[in-house]
């Protein structure tokens, strides 16, 4: 029902398709009296190689902008594709598939399998999918996250900012198209969130790896070299290069003048 | 508070359908078993019971010989009273107070049905007796000859009870062929002059009755009855009269009318206790596994519940209130199980007795018995059963911290294995020394030694098996998940991630199949042991066996095989009773040398058997301290006695045991009208075709009813096939026990899955496809039931072994022999049950959505 080019609003910088997209999404849940317009109609392009927070007040929809994007929950109305894929009509096998091999992940909590090791966690999509592991690759990224001592370690021996470093790992060794995170430093303390977010921010610059976040920490979003707001379902701001009290101010902003009394689902950020 | 916890243990038990639906259920097992077990006796016990209150009526005393249970063999080890006992009372009539003077002749027999085959009747006795006319009867009611019947007379006439005329298709006017069982009689042709409708007649009962004289002489000697029985006059009781005859006549069983009732109600209910331990025995094991399975259920629900507990603990709520709160859950399920259990009891009762009955046993179909003892029974053992497995869950449930409710709940129950191990290792060894103990022994003592050290096992499996759960699980996994790459890493890790829990489940399928291998090890020994028995001692081609009531051959079936063309001897094994030095002793003898028929492994002495000599083996020559030239001195039931030397001893076997007597003195101890033999070993002239000698002899000895013609090879199988009937209980065993581990399963399973929900949202979140899931869930699954079986299987096998191995008192030769193929079979049949088990968890699992992982529970 949508194509890029009804979407003027959306800026395309580079001839590249993007990484991700989403165009007129919509997302409603209940229906009648109850109804609740989680998304209204929005529409975004990821560009490859950069890395993006979605900001907003809880409620404002930016979970479930992620969710739909990610795969992991389907729209109402409206399309979503990462890379050249729309997700629109695909069924969960087909949809899982896509995850495992297009996507990466980074939870908040309940990123890894108490029962395995780092190492076991790490592999645990390629594993999943039969794909052989490439050596190289792994090392480098174990390398690079500083993980190369605690690949033997359970995930109930490691600190929660290793235990997101893992996640972290887990999601690039399969190469993704884009790497997701929910709220990924959350329920980390400052030292170990600096660590995490330093982290994807290497990916993005020394992997050239895309990423999106979705955060309501303002010092998490400056990592980014782009962040877009939500309120009410809707994007009210997209910028770049914003710096932690750019952020700040324009959340406080935000907050004083809601831009649409409408109800909004209770999420869970 | 009181009430809005119970208001909160209610609604949990609500909110829970299928968890409850679950529990429920192995409560059910247990209980229905017991329910059944007890209706059913208590119905059958009942019936019969009706049935027996009307026999002997009228009869004030009943006078028998102390010993009238007919031997192994078929011979009556009594001759029965003597006329002069009768002629005695006749003369004294007045003084003691006898009014009437009712001897009965009465033996064991065989009749044809309509078709010329043995009349079956399911293992109730078929009976030869003496026609009491009306005029002469105590009860004129006890016996009455059908309309277009008359009473019998003459050596060629009978009647017959009703039901059995019915069974055989026999009618007034049939003629049939009938066998007295013991005896020289020959079959001879009686017509059917009446059918009677008899007090007793029930559940496959036979009895064909003759005049008095034809009677006498047909199944005694000729100057005994078998029993005699008297009114007594007006104004003497039954009790005064028992007590004169008893003064005189001491050496005689001396018995009012009801106590020969409530004899015959014991008897009857004797034999129905066999059903009754039976099933209580499958409701032992299903309420023994019921138990772990809703301490298992209890646990983990308690371990979902620690936030909402710790809740209603920070909120204000003791702990003996959350205690008393998981603890009327408890009592809710238990009651709620047993009421279900005795339903599905009361039924299992009522197949059960439909099952005999169209089995043509007839039975007698009274209508159930539902007594307060079953329901008793029933609902006490339910609720106790499931509050005692919920005290241990309730108890910790008690102990969650408020703090607990502001926390990641951790669900692991992490708590140290260390005192439940060592407990195990003791156990274990001590159940050791005893199975070792009781495996170097043999006999009574040994098996009980056996016995304990069994228990001691189970007893250790319980305690030791979440430590044992992660060696071996992970073994297992590493073998058998191997080829399913990361799913099988995923099932192995899940499975010992909680071994306590892992344990718990299996246990059903341990213990279970624990029972089958210790019966399937013994099957197995006594059928090997048979089947080397009769290939290495007999040599005879072709033998000839008895299947009446008695299993008994009647002498003169050897005569005409004897005289079919192509048999060279036939040496028959004469069965032989008597006391040895006051003890009961039974041994046989061969009528002429039996070393020409069987291979005897002689020790001593010599193998040729003197008419007045004895051939023992060294086991019996052990047990008694015979030896070769030694003296021994036989008496008979009825005083006769017989001087024996002993000639030879044999090793001992499970064919030739105890021992073999000479010929003169089994006639001597063995009156003619009490004589039988075991078996006939026939051999063959040389050269003479095996199949068509066989299909001869079957032909001469047809009219005997009860004979079968068997190769050496047939003896062996049918023998074995008789152990595998033995064994259908062992299948009804092997069928609960996955019943109930499958259940087991299905309910940690689901239980697991709800609380692993996060976890798989974020397997299907990384990429893993429903089926992965479903596939990870059914090999969990295998792993426990093959642990479990494996576990049960080989403590089995183990036990088994030293169980048979205290055989070796009864059963000579007998060697342990491991049932591989059972253990195999049931090895497999466990794995599909994980998986079956598995089924529905799987589904479940292989539902969660992914964002599930991010949500907050």
């Amino acid at each position: 029902m949508s194509n890029p080019a009804a979407a003027p609003e959306v800026a395309r910088e580079a001839q590249q398709p993007p990484a991700a997209a989403a165009y007129k999404l919509a997302k409603v849940y209940g229906k009648g009296e109850t109804v609740v317009h989680a998304l209204r109609g929005v529409s975004v392009e990821f560009a490859e190689g950069e890395f993006t927070a979605i900001m907003g007040p809880s409620g404002s929809g930016k979970s479930t902008l992620m969710h739909c994007l990610a795969g992991l929950d389907t729209a109402s109305f409206g399309t979503a594709q990462i890379g050249s894929t729309e997700l629109t009509g695909l069924n969960d096998k087909q949809m899982t598939k896509l995850r495992r091999d297009l996507i990466g992940f980074v939870f908040q909590s309940f990123n890894l399998v108490p029962t395995l090791t780092a190492r076991e966690n790490i592999t645990l999509p390629l594993d999943i999918a039969g794909k052989k592991v490439d050596k190289e690759w792994m090392d480098a990224v174990v390398d690079r996250l500083g993980l190369a001592d605690r690949l033997g370690h359970r995930p109930s021996e490691l600190s929660g900012g290793q235990v997101q470093r893992v996640a972290c790992a887990r999601a690039l060794v399969g190469r993704p198209q884009i790497i997701f995170g929910d709220e990924p430093t959350g329920n980390l303390d400052s030292r170990s969130s600096a660590e995490v977010l330093s982290i994807l921010r290497a990916t993005v610059d020394d992997f050239k790896q895309t990423v999106v976040i979705v955060t309501h920490d303002p010092r998490a979003a400056s990592y980014a070299d782009r962040v877009i707001f939500l309120a009410d379902g809707q994007i009210v701001n997209d910028q770049r290069g914003l710096s932690t009290d750019d952020i700040y101010e324009y959340m406080k902003h935000l907050d004083e003048h809601p831009p649409a009394p409408v109800p909004v689902p209770d999420e869970q950020d | 508070m009181a009430s809005t916890m119970r208001k909160v243990s209610l609604r949990n038990l609500a909110a829970h359908k299928l968890r409850l639906i679950l529990t429920v259920l192995s409560v059910v097992l247990g209980t229905s078993f017991i329910a059944g077990a007890l209706i059913f006796t208590s119905t059958m016990s009942n019936s019969f019971n009706g049935i027996f209150d009307k026999v002997a009526i009228g009869v004030d005393t009943q006078i028998s010989p102390k010993t009238t249970d007919t031997n192994a063999y078929g011979g009556v080890e009594s001759l029965g009273v003597p006329d002069s006992v009768i002629q005695q009372i006749q003369r004294d009539k007045d003084k003691l107070g006898v009014a009437q003077i009712v001897p009965g002749y009465q033996s064991m027999m065989t009749i044809a049905d309509s078709k010329g085959k043995a009349i079956q009747t399911g293992g109730a006795p078929t009976m030869g007796a003496s026609w009491v006319p009306k005029t002469q009867a105590l009860d004129p009611d006890g016996a009455t000859i059908l309309p277009g019947g008359r009473a019998p007379n003459g050596p060629h006439e009978a009647v017959l009870n009703e039901s059995a005329a019915k069974r055989a298709d026999l009618k007034v006017g049939s003629r049939t062929k009938v066998v007295v069982s013991a005896g020289n009689a020959k079959p001879f042709e009686v017509k059917i002059v009446g059918l009677v409708d008899m007090a007793g007649d029930t559940s496959g009962y036979t009895e064909m009755d003759f005049d008095a004289a034809t009677a006498k002489t047909l199944f005694t000697d000729g100057s005994h009855a078998s029993m005699v029985q008297l009114g007594a006059v007006k104004g003497v009781s039954a009790d005064t009269l028992k007590q004169r005859i008893n003064k005189e006549f001491p050496g005689y069983k001396v018995q009012t009318g009801d106590e020969v009732r409530q004899e015959n109600k014991d008897a009857i209910n004797s034999f129905l206790q066999i059903f009754n331990y039976i099933l209580l025995a499958f409701a032992a094991i299903g309420l023994i596994v019921g138990t772990f399975i809703i301490y298992n259920t209890f646990s983990m629900i308690v371990a979902q519940r620690v936030r909402e507990l710790a809740l209603l603990r920070a909120i204000g709520a003791g702990r003996g209130q959350v205690l008393r709160s998981v603890m009327l859950e408890a009592v809710v399920v238990g009651l709620f199980g047993s009421i279900v259990g005795l339903g599905v009891g009361t039924g299992l009762a009522a197949g059960l007795q439909a099952l005999l009955s169209s089995t043509g046993t007839g039975l007698p179909s009274g209508s159930l018995v539902v007594g307060p003892a079953a329901i008793i029974a029933c609902l006490v053992v339910g609720v106790v059963v499931t509050t005692v497995s919920a005290i241990a869950p309730a108890r910790r449930a008690s102990r969650v911290a408020p703090v607990e409710a502001m926390r990641e709940s951790q669900t692991d129950g992490a708590a140290s294995l260390k005192v439940r191990t060592i407990i195990a290792i003791v156990l274990a060894v001590l159940s050791a020394v005893a199975l070792a103990i009781g495996a170097s022994g043999k006999g009574g003592n040994a098996a009980l030694m056996v016995g304990i050290g069994a228990l001691g096992t189970i007893i250790a499996v319980v305690c030791g098996a979440p430590a044992l759960a992660r060696p071996v699980v992970g073994a297992l996994g590493l073998v058998l998940a191997k080829p399913f790459g990361k799913l099988g890493q995923l099932a192995r890790t899940n499975a010992i991630r909680n071994p306590r829990r892992t344990a718990a489940t299996a246990f059903a399928l341990t213990l279970g199949l624990m029972l089958v291998a210790i019966i399937g090890t013994l099957g197995a020994s006594f059928k090997s042991t048979i089947d080397r028995a009769v290939n290495d001692e007999v040599k005879a081609p072709i033998m000839a066996i008895g299947t009446g009531g008695t299993g008994a051959l009647p002498p003169a079936v050897s005569k005409e095989i004897k005289k079919v063309d192509g048999v060279d001897s036939v040496i028959s094994i004469h069965g032989v009773e008597g006391t040895l030095n006051g003890k009961e002793v039974g041994g046989n003898s061969p009528s002429g040398d039996l070393t020409k028929a069987a291979n005897i492994k002689l020790v001593k002495g010599s193998s040729k058997l003197t008419p007045n000599g004895l051939l023992t083996s060294d086991k019996a020559a052990k047990k008694y301290h015979w030896s070769v030239g030694e003296k021994v001195t036989f008496t008979s039931h009825f005083g006769k006695k017989a001087t024996v030397q002993v000639v030879g001893i044999y090793k001992s076997s499970a064919l030739l045991d105890p021992w073999q007597m000479g010929n003169a003195a089994y006639e001597k101890l063995t009156p003619p009208s009490m004589r039988a033999d075991y078996v006939d070993l026939i051999m063959l002239d040389d050269g003479a075709d095996s199949a068509a000698v066989q299909q001869k002899i079957e032909d001469a000895t047809g009219s005997y009813l009860t004979v079968k013609v068997q190769t050496k090879e047939e003896f062996a199988n049918s023998s074995a096939q008789q152990i595998n009937q033995m064994l259908v209980v062992l299948y009804g065993m092997l069928g609960l026990a996955l019943i109930i581990a499958v259940l087991g399963i299905i309910n940690t399973l689901a239980l697991s899955v709800v609380e692993r929900k996060r976890e798989i949202g974020m397997l299907r979140a990384v990429g893993m496809l429903r089926k992965q899931v479903r596939r990870t869930i059914y090999l969990e699954s295998v792993l426990i039931s093959i642990f479990g079986a494996l576990l049960g299987m080989v403590l089995g096998v183990i036990i088994g072994w030293c169980l048979v191995r205290t055989f070796r008192e009864w059963m000579a030769g007998i060697t342990p022999v491991v049932p591989w193929g059972t253990v195999l079979f049931t090895l497999v049949a466990a794995a599909v049950c994980g998986v079956l088990a598995a089924l529905w968890p799987g589904i479940r699992a292989a539902r969660t959505k992914p964002l599930e992982a991010i949500a907050d529970v």
